[in-house]
């Protein structure tokens, strides 16, 4: 019996120490185990496991917003979805194309045919609405993703597209603003790492997974600019003209309100216009001027003081004798003052003018109005225009460049020549962009001018904004640009173009403008307009000054700008 | 450190209360941690909810941004007729310039006044 118990003993003990021996070795291989997946193949596994949990999201890059003066949104950013596929996981089933090409409204072909591309990243549609998005996330097909885009939007349409620009599909810049201010609007994504779950499920990171380029606060005044184009479009029509433009600028500053160019074209659908719609007239057209041009010997002769007061020319032949070559008027005029020589524009008595002076000071003065000059305003595509120098002129170009031929220059060139006359003797820098701010509201840049650049005396702008007021008063060329409770001051001009094939100027082909500013004494505003080859009526008097006076008219009161006859009548004195 | 005396209630419960508390306290901390885990999940699932709700927004106004506009708002009375005639009257009116009022203001440093100045009549 002890022997037996002895025996049990014996074969417990073995038992324990075979169960313990493999205890032991069970932890040595578990042990050795550990070792080798946390140590040996700790850079293995960690790679591994940084895959399944965690996922690289981009942080969107967004343009930032243009503002009008007023803060209202010209171009702003839409959320749009891009569906993409990965073909081999996707396949070619029938429905799902079915499906796909009723919803995003593209032939099935054209689905099938992406479908079967040998690539594993394929783009379905791009920048879906959200809505429609929607609808394709519902049909829940496997191989399918949403990619978040933005898509530029300008909720104002074709208004101000030739200031504004565009972007491409990729929202790369085109035109305008949106590619001289590139580098400002533009700002460069990136991507962020963040954890996930094995469904899929992500961490917050508490990041803002949006970054957004500055906003620019633009000089043009979103009414202003409206009633500019809808009068432009207006005498389109009535003069069955191939082309207009406008352009309203605060002449003290150089900030330009309003800048209308006809044809113009949808900024949602720049792919959808035609060359010709895209070209900013404004600053990328030179034309001769004609007679707005007069106002250089004009001012020149007053700067100078070549001409005594009461001094008349005699006009009554109609017409002049320079280099061989006769220049007429467009009516005899008889004697004419110095005054009614701008007033009634006469070639004639200009050019009487324009001989006083001599080509050195026509050109001088001419290059201190700015002409043959950018006026480098800030939009891609500016033209000089051009001048001759004096050397080159031939027998007939004292005569021809008095009366504004044989030059050429750009409406925008012609408004600031004009504006120095309105400001009392200033040069001033055009331009659009008066603020860039950071999301934030933090202030990028800010236009400031140059110092201001004289070109003549007060005195000398006083007494030619007093000419040019009587040329839309009776007995001017333009009183169909006088504009009931304020004064006008301005100056017509009627300029042929020169017929491309006879290389003469053509008989039926004109370009009529009309420039001036308003209130004359205290301006708000000046403006020009220049309508290209109108059919029935070519002077500037009769089709531009109206465009003029019917802009003028409703951007003054849009303004609210004060009647002269309202001096004293109608005024809250706020005092402190 | 007091320690209770030998044979208390309180000497008998010492050494599974001490127990309990380190236990508690490591599930506790997996279990803070789990919510902590749970709460940043949460987080994300509103924020991909509030990026819904923005761009939705951004949509909306965009649309508001679209029917401001002047262009939209002078557009004629379409489909507004009286008998036989179609009203176009413009839907945007400016002000007349004779009713405005200008507002001067002088320079002395005193507190605000405002007073309306009438025309003297001969």
């Amino acid at each position: 019996m002890k022997q037996t118990w002895l025996n049990n003993g014996e074969a417990s003990r073995k038992r324990t120490v075979i169960l313990n021996t493999i205890i032991i070795f069970s932890f040595i291989a578990v042990f050795f185990r550990l070792a080798d997946i946390m140590i040996l193949k700790n850079k293995f596994y960690t790679g591994k496991a940084k895959s399944q949990q965690i996922k690289t999201e981009d942080i969107q890059a967004r343009r930032g917003n243009i503002y009008d003066r007023k803060g209202r949104e010209i171009a702003i950013n839409l959320e749009m979805e891009s569906l993409y596929c990965d073909p081999e996981e996707a396949g070619t089933n029938p429905a799902n194309v079915k499906h796909l090409s009723s919803i995003l409204n593209v032939e099935p072909k054209a689905i099938q045919a992406k479908l079967t591309q040998q690539k594993r990243f394929v783009w379905v549609d791009r920048k879906l609405s959200l809505e429609t998005a929607d609808r394709v996330r519902k049909l829940k097909m496997k191989g399918f993703g949403f990619m978040a885009e933005a898509k530029r939007f300008y909720p104002r349409g074709s208004l101000a597209s030739h200031i504004v620009g565009a972007v491409g599909k990729e929202n790369q810049p085109l035109e305008g603003i949106e590619l001289n201010y590139d580098k400002y609007l533009r700002t460069s994504g990136s991507k962020v790492q963040v954890a996930r779950d094995a469904s899929g499920r992500v961490l917050s990171t508490g990041m803002v997974m949006e970054t957004k380029g500055n906003d620019i606060i633009l000089t043009i005044d979103e009414g202003l600019q409206y009633i500019a184009e809808k009068e432009l479009d207006k005498a389109m029509l009535k003069w069955r003209s191939v082309a207009a433009t406008a352009i309203m600028m605060d002449p003290f500053t150089g900030e330009i309100l309003a800048l209308a160019s006809r044809p113009a074209f949808d900024l949602n659908d720049i792919m959808g216009a035609v060359k010709n719609d895209v070209r900013n007239r404004a600053i990328t057209d030179i034309y001769e001027p004609g007679s707005t041009f007069k106002v250089v010997a004009g001012t020149a002769a007053i700067e100078e003081k070549l001409f005594p007061a009461g001094q008349t020319f005699d006009c009554s032949r109609g017409s002049i004798e320079v280099g061989g070559k006769n220049i007429r008027d467009a009516h005899k005029h008889g004697l004419l003052s110095f005054e009614e020589v701008i007033q009634k524009s006469s070639n004639v008595g200009t050019i009487m003018i324009g001989m006083k002076l001599g080509k050195e000071r026509i050109y001088d003065y001419a290059k201190r109005f700015g002409f043959g000059d950018r006026t480098n305003i800030d939009l891609p595509g500016e033209v000089s225009g051009w001048i001759r120098k004096p050397e080159k002129w031939s027998a007939t170009s004292l005569g021809a460049i008095t009366i504004g031929q044989e030059v050429a220059v750009t409406p925008l060139q012609v408004l600031r020549a004009y504006s120095a006359i309105a400001n009392g003797g200033y040069l001033v820098q055009p331009h659009l962009v008066s603020q860039i701010l950071t999301p934030e509201g933090q202030q990028v840049f800010s236009f400031s001018p140059d110092q201001k650049k004289r070109i003549i005396s007060e005195k000398t702008a006083a007494a030619m904004r007093d000419i040019l007021k009587t040329v839309v008063e009776e007995g001017g060329t333009a009183t169909s640009a006088a504009i009931d409770g304020n004064k006008v001051a301005g100056k017509t001009g009627t300029a042929q173009l020169v017929d491309q094939r006879t290389k003469r100027y053509s008989k039926d082909r004109f370009i009529s403008s009309f420039v001036g500013f308003v209130p004359a004494d205290n301006p708000k505003i000046a403006m020009i307009v220049v309508v290209h080859e109108p059919k029935g009526q070519i002077y500037g008097g009769v089709v531009a000054a109206p465009v003029f006076k019917a802009v003028a008219d409703q951007a003054l009161s849009y303004m609210n700008v004060p009647r002269d006859d309202s001096s004293g009548k109608n005024v809250l004195l706020v005092s402190r | 450190m007091r320690r209770p005396k030998k044979g208390s209630m309180i000497s008998w419960a010492y050494k599974p209360l001490c127990f309990a508390v380190v236990l508690f306290g490591l599930f506790g901390l997996v279990w803070l941690r789990s919510s902590v885990t749970t709460a940043a999940y949460s987080i994300r699932d509103l924020e991909d909810k509030r990026t819904t709700v923005l761009k939705e927004m951004k949509t909306l106004m965009a649309e508001r941004s679209k029917l401001m506009a002047l262009s939209s708002i002078d557009l004629p009375n379409q489909g507004q007729t009286q008998g036989e005639k179609k009203l176009v009257s413009n839907g945007y009116v400016f002000p007349d310039r004779v009713k405005v009022i200008h507002v001067t203001r002088t320079k002395e440093p005193e507190a605000y006044k405002a007073s309306y100045k009438v025309e003297k009549k001969d």
